[in-house]
Formats: structure tokens, C-alpha cells, sequence
């Protein structure tokens, strides 16, 4: 049962985290992510710096647009369908496997992710230190709920030539950029949760499979949200126009481990990367396996 | 899906709980004093309820119509509105759920799946050398937990559509032709929501305690066991199929369509023995007996209905001597007569039940038949863990002495394959069923500890003259890695045991600490089968006291044996006797193994007359 915080006037939230709650309200359609300056105080304190840092150009990034026209379902699709085929090349699945085995990467997973990520929307894309830097702090700026912090970012413009900077990297695709400075966190994590598999277990890239150590080690967004339109009962729990839903989707992800759960496959805003991510993950792990590991 | 981690335990479960774990990082449940043991089973239930229950069923099966049956009165053919909620639960054909969680549940794949190969262990850690018996026990304790298993689970027919495992053999290995080939399981079809997800398997069988060996799981099966093997003629009765000398009829082939000469019919009659066939037989005349006992109060009921409150009534019967005769037979310490006792009867025991009835809706003071249903967050269902650690078949001798009774001469004295399938007939050419029951309740069963699976189950023509062989203790070891069941340490970390950290902290036996160091590189490599085996010889975290079976199994047991009645509406909700009929509570109530067999039997009843345990060996004629 999905957990309700209601303070008049000044907050209103529906916590959800189990998995088919989560599916369920993931489908209802009165749950969008318009995120209007509507309902209590912190609501729209929230879905104001969603809008204001995930966007490009004034338009909401695709993982945070409403249903609707503004949905780009067609770039959706092309890029799931741009995502088939080999996960990434022989030598960024080298480069994956090198980190697994011996946890070597000069410039840490995450700069490795970006620009294998990048890649897939632009053949020449090349990630540094001070990309990597740059989707750390537009992660960081999305997610704050610290005052100063936002004032302070909002005052310096750090967080909007930080986007401006990754948004040339991709042609100011709205898509890639979200994959490049926000999806990729989730990539990294699950990478370093299988390093530290290997870290912990010296025998673990022998003994677990593929496909078991990507469905262990995947990790969906900690948490995503939806805003009521409308008011609405449901099995989970009611909602009125401007409650805001979170759906933790990584601690249901852990619960159940099902990838519909941390892609929220077969709802209207299903991620394109779903069978992309657990792919290279495996692969990245076979490879890895081919190799002596070393731990520490 | 669900797991059991959405399982709201009370504060004072989550304290006991809590207090459990801290109390077994110190030393198993089992080395601490009575009262503390018996909380910490408690304790560790609670724990296992909320962490190792997981749903597999991510997309429910289609529930066929009731068409007009008693759902709410009445057990279904195929199991299903046993939960009236969610009325495909625990019916044919769905999966098996699990004990572990999802990430530690993958099947293994080559190289590991053979890695050490099964055949190596079955040869060098397995094979029966010389017969190690339990003093303790009798045979009928060995096909009683087959007899029940047959009930809970089956993964039926292996997958003959893929190439088969390839067993590599160790050098110098007999076997036939040199190359050991062994079917794979067939897993479900996956659905999209599977993604991320293990392989799940199904249950050919229903997953409930309903008596499905004897009554099948569907409907045409169920018919079958209804008809009069002399006219062909379905018995408008309410009665089973038995012949006119009280054995049961043939059907000349298994359940899944295997031909196999004279072998007799059941709800389940695969891997049939003599041991089955007594169960079997005896449990149909229970339910023919317990027709005719309400019929006296029920003159003008259809023999559909008869029949189907017998079969209700009869199915509890089972699960009770189950829970308060078998498991404490195995379980031979004041604790674990007590835990088994306490699920059926609770804490304030039999007696006070009889005379004042339940005490409040808790399964504690007052056990658990009659208590409200709970799944504990997650959908009831047989579980791989619970197969897996009932793989008991070292229990099974090689050989078997048929006796008079009179004066306890060998009449017959045949190995495994004579006690076989369609070979039981036979013995019955030659021994009487009293005997046939007398011969197996003065013998022991084998004792579950290494080097003690039959060698009759090692070598299994399988195809009569065509030279198919299977090797049971290698598919044991092949199916539990090929369904992800996790090595033993694994296993052990998901329940709260101690994981050994070296051979020597698996088994005190100097002797098995070498073969097993020769046969794994290391002990995290050790199959969960050869682990609850070799912990048979290991006082600090081993098999405690008493028990016929390993600790490991222990804690399954504990979580599924209370589950198989907690989940079930027909032991919790409506076991009342406006469900069962007031004769047929009291039937329940009344009656026993022992009961069963003086019914049946009645010559037999001074063999055992002085046992504590109808499951202790009886005594012999010449005694």
C-alpha cells in the first residue's frame, strides 16, 4: 500500500514502492509529468526544478515530458530500435570488462559509460573528466532539495552551462542529452556494484552468469515522478490535482528484480534503453569473465 | 510477483525475529536450552516468512470455469479457488515459487553446470558403499515422504526438444557406452515481464496438501481413480476404484502415458515402488471407509458429494499424520516434537484442544489448522528450495526381505528394480498385502549422510531392455545447479545458518574432508544434496540431535511445512466441521497412522501396539 503525506497547503506526496502498484499507476493516465506550478507549496517548489533543470531549450528532456504532442513517442522508438544490435564496440566492451576484472579505468567508470553512451548518438562523441563533471552536477541540481543550493547554482548559471556544454556534445539532442548527463548515473552504479561483486567475491565472474549478475546489479533511477491531473482513488491509494507520485522504483526494482519494473516496460512512458542497458551488462560481464579477475 | 519481505510481521515477531538472528551468530538454535530453541524455531520462521518467500508467477495462469462445483465446500480437481481472490493459486501447472532470492536464483550454465562433474560426485561421494541403516526408523517413513511429495510437486516431463546435457565422465567411469546424456528441464515459457528474472518451472501437480497422488490433478484423471477396474464403470458412489481383492486397479502405464507392464493406478504413479503402492492402497480404503462413515449421516447425499468431502476429509487426515507422526519421527528430539506438534496442535497441545477447542485466532497457543489464512506476502506455491532439500532418496534401501508375519520367514528377497513399477504386482502374486506391510515396517530405511545412495538408483534402466540408463545422485546434483538452486554455503547465508568457511567446518569426518577436498576446489563449490549430507557429521552448525535430516532442510521445513497449512483455506478458514462435515472434523480429529493401518490391517495391530511411533520399527514376530 502506497503511503500518503498530506499537509494543506503545504505538501502533498503518494509514495509508492510496490511493484505492481507501481505498474499499475505507471499506466494510469491521470498521473502525467506536466509538473505545473499547481498544488502545495513544496509540490511546486519540486516540480518547478524539475522543469527548470531538465530541460533544453524550454522544452521538458523526454523522461520528464508530458503525454501528449509533447512526448516525442516517435524518437522514442527510433531510438530504441537505434539501441539493437551489438550493445557498444569490442573496444568500450574491453574497456567495461577491464574495469569488472581489475578495475581499471583511468578516468573512473563513469567517464567510460558517457562515452560509450554518447556514442550511440554521436559516432565521434569523446567523454572527459569535465563532461563526467557536468552530468554529475545536472544529476546533482535535478535531485537537490537543498534551498542554497539551488539558489547558489542558480545565481552562478553553473548548472546551465554545464547542459549548454553537454547539450553541443550531442547536437542538442534532448534525448541524448538526458542519456548523457542523467541515465548514465544508473549505468555507472550498476557497474560499480558488479565491480564490488568481483571485489568481494574472487570467484564471483566464474560462478554467477551473465545474466544473473546483470539482473543483480542493475539499478533503476531511485526514484521518479508523476503529477496528478486530476483527483483519483486507486487500489495504491487516493491522489488530488498537483499530488505528486513517487515511484521508488529502485527498491521495488530490488524487491522483485523484474526490468519492467526499473524500465517501466509496457506503460506509456517505458524507457527505450530497457533491453540496451541489461545487454551490455551481461556483456560486460562475459567479457570480464574471459579475463583473470583481481580484487581490491 | 511478491516476496515476503512485504509480509507485515507484529512488533513482536520482528523482535523475535530479531532476536533470533543475533542469538544463532552465536550458536545454532539447537545448542541452546530447551525454551530458547523453541523460540528461536519460531524466531527463525518469522525471518524466513518475511525473506524468503518469492512469487515467480509474474503473469497468473487462466482459472477454468467452476461450472456450478462447490468451490467454497469442496477441493477443485486442479487445485484452483483454494484462494478465492487469486483462484489460479497453487493450481496445476503453475510455478514453482522460491525460497531464495531472485538474484541468487539463476540457473547455473556450462562450464560451472558441470563443474565438478555430477557423475564424479555420485561415484566418489554418493555411491552406497555398504548399507548405513537409521536404527530408529522404518521403511514406511521412506515411502511416506515420497508418498507426500508426490502430492506437492512434480516438474514433470523433462524437455526432449533441446539437446540433452552432456554429463562429462570421470576417467575410468563403467557407464554404459561411455557417454551419460540427461534430458534438461523444461522451463516455463518466459513472458515479457520476466525480464531480469531467472528461469521459473512449473508444477505438473497442484501445490496444495489436497491428496492429489491419490485423487490426481484434473479432472480426467480424477475420474479415472473413480472407476470400478471390473465393469469399467465410473462408481456413482463416491467411492475409488479398488479390485475385488482389495488391490488397486492397473493401468498398465504412468500418468504421463509411459507404458510399464502391470504397474497399478494412483492419482500419481511415476517412480513406483512397493513402499507407494502400500500407502497408496491404504488411503483408498481410508477414503472408501470414510464415504461409508457418512453416508450414515448423509443418506440422501449424491456420491459426488460424498466423495468430494471424503477426499477433503482424507487430505487432512494425511497432513496431520504428516505433521504429528512422520516429521517428529524424523525430527526425534523433544524440540522438534514439540515444533511439529505445535504447528498441528499448538503449544497448549492436544489435549487441551480436544477439551476446550482454539484458544484466539493465533497459530502459537493453538496451532495453525483453524487458524485465518496468510500467505505471508507472497503467492502460495510449491518452491525449488522445498524440492530440492526432499531429495531424500539415500532413505531407500537396495534390497528388501518380504516375511511371513506368523513366524517372519523370507518368502522373497529382491533388489530395488524387483520392488519396482509394474514388479509390485508381482510380489503381491506372492506375498500378502499384511505381510508386505509387515515386511517394510520391521526394516530400516538408509540413513541420509554420504556414501549412502542406493546403487540401485545409480544405475536405472530406464528403458527396460534398450539400454537407457540414468544415474539418479547425478541428476539430483545436475537438476538442483540447473534450476539455480544455490551451492550449499550460499544456500545457507539466505537462512540464516552458518556457512562453512573449509571442509573442516563442513564435517568432523576426517575421512569426507579428504574426498570432498579431492572432489571440490573449494567449499563454496560444494552441491547443496553432498553439503546436507556431509553435515550429518558436524556437531557445531550440522544436523542436530536426533534429527534424520540436516539442519539446511531444517529451515525449509519449518517455513513450508507451517506454509502448506497457513496458505491453504481448507486447514485454516474453513477447517470447521460446516465445511467438513461434524463426522468428518471428528474423523480428522480421531484418527491416525496407526488408526489407519488397524482399520486396514487388523492383523498387524500387535506389531505395533508398543511402538511410540508407527514410523518406529515394529516389532518382529520372532522378537
Amino acid at each position: 500500500m502506497a503511503r500518503r503525506l498530506k499537509l494543506a497547503g503545504l505538501i502533498d506526496l503518494l509514495w509508492v514502492e510496490q511493484p505492481g502498484e507501481i505498474l499499475e499507476l505507471a499506466r494510469d493516465q491521470r498521473l502525467d509529468r506536466e509538473f505545473l506550478s499547481s498544488g502545495p507549496w513544496l509540490n511546486r517548489w519540486l516540480a518547478r526544478g524539475i522543469r527548470r533543470h531538465l530541460q533544453l531549450d524550454g522544452h521538458p528532456l523526454p523522461p520528464v515530458a508530458p503525454i501528449g504532442d509533447e512526448r516525442p513517442n516517435a524518437t522514442q522508438t527510433t531510438l530504441a530500435r537505434h539501441l539493437e544490435g551489438p550493445p557498444c564496440s569490442q573496444a568500450d566492451l574491453e574497456a567495461l570488462a577491464a574495469y569488472l576484472a581489475r578495475g581499471d579505468a583511468p578516468d573512473g567508470p563513469g567517464v567510460l559509460v558517457q562515452g560509450i553512451i554518447g556514442r550511440r548518438f554521436n559516432g565521434d562523441y569523446r567523454a572527459n573528466p569535465q563532461s563526467y563533471q557536468d552530468a554529475c552536477l545536472l544529476d546533482r541540481a535535478a535531485r537537490t532539495l537543498n534551498p542554497w543550493r539551488q539558489w547558489r547554482w542558480r545565481r552562478s548559471g553553473d548548472v546551465d552551462q554545464a547542459r549548454a556544454r553537454l547539450a553541443e556534445k550531442v547536437q542538442r539532442d534532448a534525448t541524448a542529452l538526458h542519456a548523457t548527463a542523467i541515465a548514465l548515473h544508473n549505468l555507472v552504479a550498476a557497474l560499480e556494484r558488479m565491480r564490488q561483486l568481483v571485489v568481494e567475491h574472487p570467484h564471483a565472474l566464474a560462478r554467477i552468469t551473465p545474466a544473473a549478475a546483470a539482473s543483480r546489479c542493475l539499478v533503476a533511477p531511485e526514484t521518479v515522478l508523476r503529477q496528478a491531473r486530476t483527483h483519483g482513488n486507486h487500489g495504491a491509494g487516493s491522489f488530488a490535482p498537483g499530488t505528486l507520485a513517487l515511484f521508488r522504483l529502485e527498491t521495488a526494482r530490488a524487491r522483485s528484480l523484474r526490468h519492467d519494473i526499473a524500465f517501466l516496460t509496457h506503460t506509456w512512458s517505458h524507457c527505450p534503453a530497457a533491453a540496451w542497458v541489461p545487454r551490455l551488462l551481461s556483456e560486460a560481464w562475459r567479457k570480464a569473465g574471459e579475463r583473470p579477475a583481481q580484487g581490491g | 510477483m511478491r516476496r515476503g519481505s512485504s509480509f507485515q510481521a507484529s512488533w513482536y515477531e520482528r523482535l523475535l525475529g530479531t532476536l533470533t538472528t543475533r542469538l544463532a551468530r552465536r550458536r545454532p538454535w539447537f545448542q541452546w536450552p530447551f525454551f530458547i530453541a523453541m523460540a528461536m524455531i519460531v524466531g527463525h520462521r518469522v525471518n524466513l516468512r518475511r525473506h524468503n518467500l518469492t512469487d515467480t508467477q509474474t503473469v497468473p495462469p487462466p482459472v477454468p470455469p467452476n461450472q456450478d462445483f462447490d468451490v467454497r465446500g469442496m477441493r477443485t480437481a486442479d487445485g484452483s479457488y483454494n484462494d478465492m481472490s487469486e483462484p489460479w493459486m497453487g493450481m496445476t501447472g503453475t510455478r514453482f515459487a522460491r525460497n531464495m532470492p531472485p538474484e541468487a536464483a539463476f540457473g547455473e550454465v556450462p562450464p560451472r553446470l558441470y563443474e565438478p562433474s555430477p557423475r564424479l560426485i555420485s561415484n566418489a561421494l554418493l555411491a552406497r558403499r555398504e548399507f548405513i541403516p537409521v536404527p530408529h526408523l522404518n521403511v514406511l517413513a521412506a515411502a511416506w515422504i515420497q508418498f507426500m511429495v508426490h502430492d506437492w510437486l512434480s516438474h514433470g516431463p523433462n524437455n526432449k526438444n533441446e539437446p540433452p546435457h552432456d554429463i562429462p565422465l570421470p576417467e575410468g567411469d563403467d557407464w554404459p557406452e561411455g557417454k551419460m546424456t540427461v534430458l534438461r528441464a523444461h522451463a516455463d515459457t518466459r513472458h515479457p515481464q520476466d525480464q531480469g528474472l531467472p528461469d521459473a518451472y512449473t508444477n505438473v501437480e497442484t501445490s496444495w496438501w489436497d491428496a492429489s497422488q491419490i485423487y490426481g490433478s484434473s479432472l480426467e484423471r480424477q475420474r479415472l481413480v473413480r472407476t470400478d477396474p471390473t465393469t469399467g464403470a465410473f462408481l456413482e458412489d463416491g467411492k475409488l476404484g479398488v479390485q475385488p481383492d482389495g488391490a488397486l486397479p492397473i493401468e498398465g502405464k504412468t500418468q504421463h502415458g509411459k507404458p510399464t507392464k502391470d504397474l497399478e493406478l494412483a492419482g500419481v504413479n511415476g517412480n513406483w515402488w512397493v513402499g507407494l503402492s502400500v500407502l497408496h492402497r491404504l488411503f483408498v480404503h481410508e477414503h472408501n471407509a470414510i464415504v461409508d462413515r457418512l453416508r450414515i449421516d448423509h443418506p440422501d447425499a449424491t456420491g459426488e458429494w460424498l466423495f468430494q468431502k471424503a477426499r477433503l476429509v482424507n487430505a487432512a487426515l494425511l497432513a496431520k499424520i504428516h505433521t504429528v507422526e512422520w516429521t517428529p519421527a524424523l525430527m526425534n528430539s523433544p524440540e522438534g516434537r514439540m515444533a511439529m506438534r505445535g504447528n498441528f496442535w499448538g503449544l497448549l497441545g492436544e489435549q487441551y484442544h480436544r477439551a476446550f477447542g482454539r484458544v484466539g485466532q493465533g497459530e502459537i497457543l493453538s496451532g495453525i489448522p483453524g487458524s485465518p489464512a496468510d500467505h505471508h506476502g507472497a503467492a502460495y506455491a510449491m518452491t525449488e528450495e522445498f524440492a530440492a532439500v526432499y531429495r531424500l532418496h539415500s532413505l531407500m534401501p537396495d534390497e528388501y526381505s518380504f516375511r511371513r508375519r506368523e513366524d517372519d520367514q523370507e518368502l522373497l528377497h529382491l533388489d530395488l528394480t524387483g520392488v519396482s513399477a509394474g514388479e509390485v504386482t508381482r510380489i503381491y502374486r506372492q506375498v500378502g498385502f499384511d505381510d508386505v506391510v509387515y515386511s517394510l515396517c520391521t526394516s530400516h530405511p538408509g540413513a541420509l549422510v554420504l556414501h549412502n545412495f542406493p546403487n540401485g538408483l545409480r544405475r536405472i534402466d530406464r528403458m527396460g531392455t534398450k539400454g537407457v540408463f540414468l544415474d539418479l545422485a547425478a541428476i539430483d546434483v545436475l537438476r538442483d545447479r540447473e534450476h539455480g538452486v544455490p551451492r550449499y554455503c550460499e544456500f545457507r547465508r539466505h537462512i540464516e545458518c552458518h556457512a562453512p568457511r573449509n571442509f573442516q567446518e563442513l564435517t568432523d569426518n576426517p575421512h569426507w574432508q579428504r574426498e570432498l577436498q579431492e572432489v571440490y576446489a573449494s567449499v563454496e563449490d560444494v552441491d547443496l544434496l553432498v553439503g546436507t549430507l556431509a553435515e550429518s557429521q558436524c556437531k557445531a552448525h550440522g544436523t542436530p540431535p536426533g534429527f534424520g535430516f540436516s539442519d539446511t532442510a531444517f529451515r525449509i521445513f519449518i517455513l513450508m511445512a507451517s506454509r502448506r497449512l497457513k496458505s491453504d483455506r481448507f486447514f485454516t478458514d474453513d477447517f470447521r466441521p460446516e465445511i467438513y462435515t461434524p463426522a468428518g472434523f471428528d474423523w480428522i480429529r480421531d484418527n491416525s497412522l496407526r488408526t489407519v493401518i488397524a482399520r486396514h490391517c487388523p492383523q498387524l495391530k500387535g506389531h505395533f501396539a508398543d511402538v511410540r511411533n508407527v514410523f518406529f520399527p515394529w516389532a518382529r514376530t520372532e522378537d
